[in-house]
């Protein structure tokens, strides 16, 4: 068992693309990391997504899941990050000391600064409460995933997956290739919850039929699933009488949303912000716990790995900055940063007024076409995005100088 | 496949006591026979124990004012709590005696609350005290009401943990549980009784059934006049610790008159949940343990009109549980227990329409068989307590104190190896869970033992290190089931593996 170091400059916790790239960002600034992950092997989620699509912002590559992973943790290494692995933090307290459990080891460690980067979780059937029996053969689509390419198991020959995230879409591909029959996608919104290029590469590729504006509506079989049936929604959110069909199938796959896992930030006292369900944040990434900061799927859901790798670094530089004391990120965050209409949320939520620029994380509300996302403060625009066309599946960034703010900022479609 | 039985050999021999159903009930007389020199059977169709309606209810121990003076339910209730508590004591089961608060959201609903009152003082209850709003408010923060009964003395208990826990002590001690038994028949013979089931016959001097929602049919099939039972199905939310966080005792509605339940209650769970239920609502068929989505916005509706902060967003399971209930939907409200002897068979013992609060009442029904029927033929002795082997239900780890958890990483490193998230169970837990007794290896039942799967993230995060565990172990992918080999969670490998 080797010793790791209990009294370190910055901690981060979760060592998937996020928190690896803060890990590396901050050492690289000078200070002394330690990156702490629950898994035996570093990458998180990255390591089970054997499929190809990372990197493309990040190194202008197309990298698989894996391989993205271990450019993130070369780049650790080679800034000196301590990596601790099979490592579960089960409490941070808001001075910065960390309960740390591992085989053999329950020990704490002491930080100036924590990084919070432990991703997120899969909505379960049970939050969705999906009426009908409780058999064998429902599984989120991650778990199905990490099942499938991890473990070597067949989870089932006749599948149904409700949801269209992007795990589910994957895994629709994922499951023909080894031999299932996927019978359909169900979507209970009008427009697919996933990218654009999944719908086209992993159910039209394939002829794996997709259902808008329909969910699974009752789950049938003792023991093991047997079918389900599925009904349309209309735009009020309410089931069409008559419209119900039933699906043979043995198993049900469910794609239908990540919660950021926040309870650990939770008992630390961080502030939750409640659209996001990840922290409420400043320009650095800093939480409302002073050092305690956050990035990645923890913050808010990313639409792509790269995002979440680039946002890390961006903590990672701040935490850093926050230990040495070089710039201020602990200067009162005044200027309060709002979604207006068409916009979902914003992150970060607060800023700095003496940032100059801030870039902004932000998802729409629903589809559109050409539109132009503004960032408004008093009479002046402080930031302007320009799209062809919005939708709620893809994360949109605009950049804000705050500058020539005057006030708190809202952002807005137009 | 699941290792159904403890020890086979016994099916050839006549037992003393042959049990059917492995319920609270049942377990509960498994666990006071096993104090007792004589040979013990329990025989139950599921793969575990608990599976029924007595995993499947609100977990609370009642105080014992819900039922008229003179009546077995009332008599067992308060005998059965005491019982019940002094049981939790000796296994390690975890309980707590929270109060409860029963609340009028309308005046008239005040007389309802005064006739409870006054019932629960006839039994015995103490305590009592009809109290205003704001004292209600003071004792369950951010309850809206005009009235309401405390009764401090109602509690909360695993119900799951506490029948699993008595039948492990009692398979420790020498009681054979036949585990995937489906009896269907009770057969009186020359020399004994036999139980006839599609597995194999168990052969008893004495039968006692205990099978739920199952007994009325049953009984019929030797006591033709044996009454019908009515499954009456009961649906539960389950919310996050989260919401357990600010709610410390059950708050139940003024009951509902002619109902065939308590009215939808928010109770608190010796973990730290909250459940939220039940409905009431008959069915044909007694395994129909669906849930609807009109009855789960029902439940949420009822439950918010009491507690307005109710956190909807904080779901994260359903359950449904069968009430045996003896009343038929024409006539509504409770029927009695009905303990019954077969007319011309000596040693049958019926044990009929046991619902609400059989949980509580289960080790005075026990206590009952034993002292009032079997011990006035029978001189069985007591096992002396140096002899007997004791398997408590563990402690969990997420509640230890931070020193006794270094502490235990310290004597079993597996401690410090937390493989379900959401509710901190350590692999030496899963692994203490896993060697049951009764050899119960599905998933839900190492669930009900050591909690793994059963947070709010339903098992995202700990199903795969379950997995990696047991294939560690020697599973092959067809061998993980969820309830029994009818639930396998897989159907195979996806490429051979070399198994040398």
């Amino acid at each position: 068992m080797t010793e790791y170091a209990h009294t370190v400059d910055v901690a981060v916790i979760g060592g998937g693309p996020a928190g690896l790239a803060a890990a590396a960002a901050a050492a690289r600034e000078g200070a002394d990391v330690l990156l702490i992950d629950r898994n035996p092997q570093l990458g998180g989620i990255l390591n089970q997504c054997i499929h190809d699509g990372f990197g493309l912002h990040a190194f202008g590559e197309v990298l698989t899941g894996p391989e993205f992973a271990h450019r993130y943790l070369h780049q650790a290494l080679d800034a000196g990050v301590q990596l601790q692995s099979h490592t579960l933090v089960t409490h941070l307290s808001p001075d910065g000391a960390l309960t740390c459990s591992r085989y053999g080891a329950r020990e704490t460690v002491h930080t100036k600064a924590t990084v919070l980067a432990m991703g997120c979780r899969e909505r379960t059937r049970g939050m969705i409460r999906i009426p009908g029996t409780r058999p064998a053969g429902v599984y989120t689509a991650g778990t199905a995933q990490w099942l499938t390419n991890m473990a070597n198991i067949r989870i089932g020959r006749r599948v149904v997956i409700l949801g269209s995230g992007d795990i589910g879409l994957i895994m629709a591909r994922r499951l023909t290739w080894e031999g299932a029959e996927v019978v359909a996608v169900i979507e209970k919104l009008p427009y697919p919850s996933g990218l654009p290029r999944n719908i086209n590469q992993c159910l039209l590729d394939y002829d794996i039929p997709l259902h808008l504006s329909h969910s699974v509506t009752c789950i049938h079989g003792k023991d093991r699933v047997e079918r389900v049936t599925v009904s349309r929604f209309d735009e009020h959110g309410c089931t069409v009488p008559g419209s119900e069909f039933e699906l043979a199938c043995d198993t049900l796959l469910l794609s239908v949303g990540l919660i950021p896992e926040n309870e650990l930030s939770r008992h630390a006292g961080v502030a939750l912000d409640r659209t996001t369900c990840g922290a409420d944040v400043t320009d650095t990434y800093m939480t409302s716990v002073p050092g305690v900061f956050s990035c990645g799927n923890v913050l808010h859901i990313h639409d792509l790995a790269d995002w979440a790798a680039e946002e890390g670094e961006r903590a990672g530089v701040s935490a850093a900055q926050y230990v040495d004391g070089t710039t201020r990120p602990s200067d009162p965050a005044s200027v309060a940063v709002r979604p207006g209409d068409g916009v979902r949320y914003v992150v970060p939520q607060r800023a700095r007024q003496t940032a100059e620029t801030v870039l902004l994380s932000l998802r729409v509300t629903a589809p559109r076409g050409p539109t132009t996302i503004r960032a408004v403060s008093g009479d002046a625009v402080v930031g302007e995005l320009r799209l062809r066309k919005a939708h709620p599946a893809t994360m949109e960034q605009v950049t804000i100088r705050l500058s020539d703010a005057s006030g708190d900022v809202e952002v807005r479609c137009e | 496949m699941n290792r159904t039985t403890c020890k086979k050999d016994t099916a050839d021999q006549t037992v003393d006591v042959a049990i059917i159903g492995a319920g609270v009930v049942g377990s509960s007389l498994a666990y006071a026979l096993s104090k007792l020199r004589c040979s013990v059977a329990v025989i139950e169709k599921e793969h575990d124990v608990g599976t029924g309606a007595s995993g499947r209810n609100s977990g609370v121990i009642h105080a014992g004012l819900n039922y008229a003076p003179d009546t077995l339910r009332a008599r067992f209730c308060m005998r059965g709590r005491d019982l019940l508590m002094a049981w939790c004591d000796e296994l390690n089961v975890p309980y707590t005696v929270c109060g409860k608060l029963i609340v009028a959201s309308r005046m008239k609903e005040i007389d309802g609350l005064r006739r409870l009152q006054s019932m629960g003082e006839a039994n015995g209850v103490p305590g009592m005290a009809l109290i205003g709003p704001d004292q209600a408010a003071a004792l369950q923060p951010g309850i809206h009401c005009v009235a309401a009964l405390h009764v401090p003395s109602s509690g909360i208990v695993s119900p799951y943990a506490f029948t699993v826990a008595m039948a492990e002590e009692a398979a420790v001690n020498g009681v054979t549980f036949y585990l995937g038994w489906n009896a269907e028949r009770i057969r009186p013979t020359d020399s004994d009784l036999a139980i006839d089931a599609p597995q194999g016959t168990i052969r008893a001097r004495w039968v006692v059934n205990a099978a739920g929602i199952h007994a009325g049919r049953l009984a019929q099939t030797v006591d033709p006049s044996a009454p019908d039972l009515f499954p009456c199905v009961g649906e539960y939310l389950i919310l996050d610790k989260q919401a357990g966080e600010s709610l410390g005792m059950s708050v139940y509605p003024a009951p509902p008159v002619g109902g065939a339940g308590l009215g939808v209650h928010l109770t608190p769970t010796t973990e730290g949940n909250v459940l939220l239920g039940p409905s009431d609502e008959y069915v044909d068929d007694p395994e129909q343990t669906s849930c609807t989505g009109k009855t789960a916005d029902r439940l949420l509706s009822e439950a918010q009109a009491m507690w307005p902060d109710l956190p909807a967003n904080l779901v994260i399971g359903a359950y449904a549980g069968i009430r045996a209930k003896r009343t038929s939907p024409e006539t509504g409200g409770f029927g009695d227990f009905l303990i019954r002897r077969t007319p011309n068979v000596d040693r049958i013992i019926h044990l009929i329409g046991i619902e609400s609060p059989g949980l509580t009442a289960a080790p005075a029904i026990a206590e009952h068989v034993i002292q009032e029927i079997l011990l006035a033929c029978e001189s069985w002795d007591p096992v002396p307590a140096s002899e007997r082997v004791r398997r408590p239900w563990p402690t969990r780890f997420d509640e230890l104190p931070e020193e006794d958890k270094a502490q235990r990483v310290a004597d079993d490193p597996d401690h410090g190896d937390i493989i379900c998230r959401c509710e901190g169970v350590t692999k030496a837990e899963f692994l203490h869970a896993l060697s049951n007794p009764l050899g119960v290896k599905t998933l839900t039942g190492i669930k009900y033992r050591c909690r793994a799967t059963m947070g709010r993230c339903s098992g995202g995060y700990c199903l795969p290190r379950i997995v990696e565990i047991l294939r560690d172990e020697g599973w092959a992918p067809e061998q993980f089931t969820l309830r029994g080999p009818a639930s396998p969670s897989f159907v195979g490998t996806l490429i051979e593996e070399d198994h040398d």
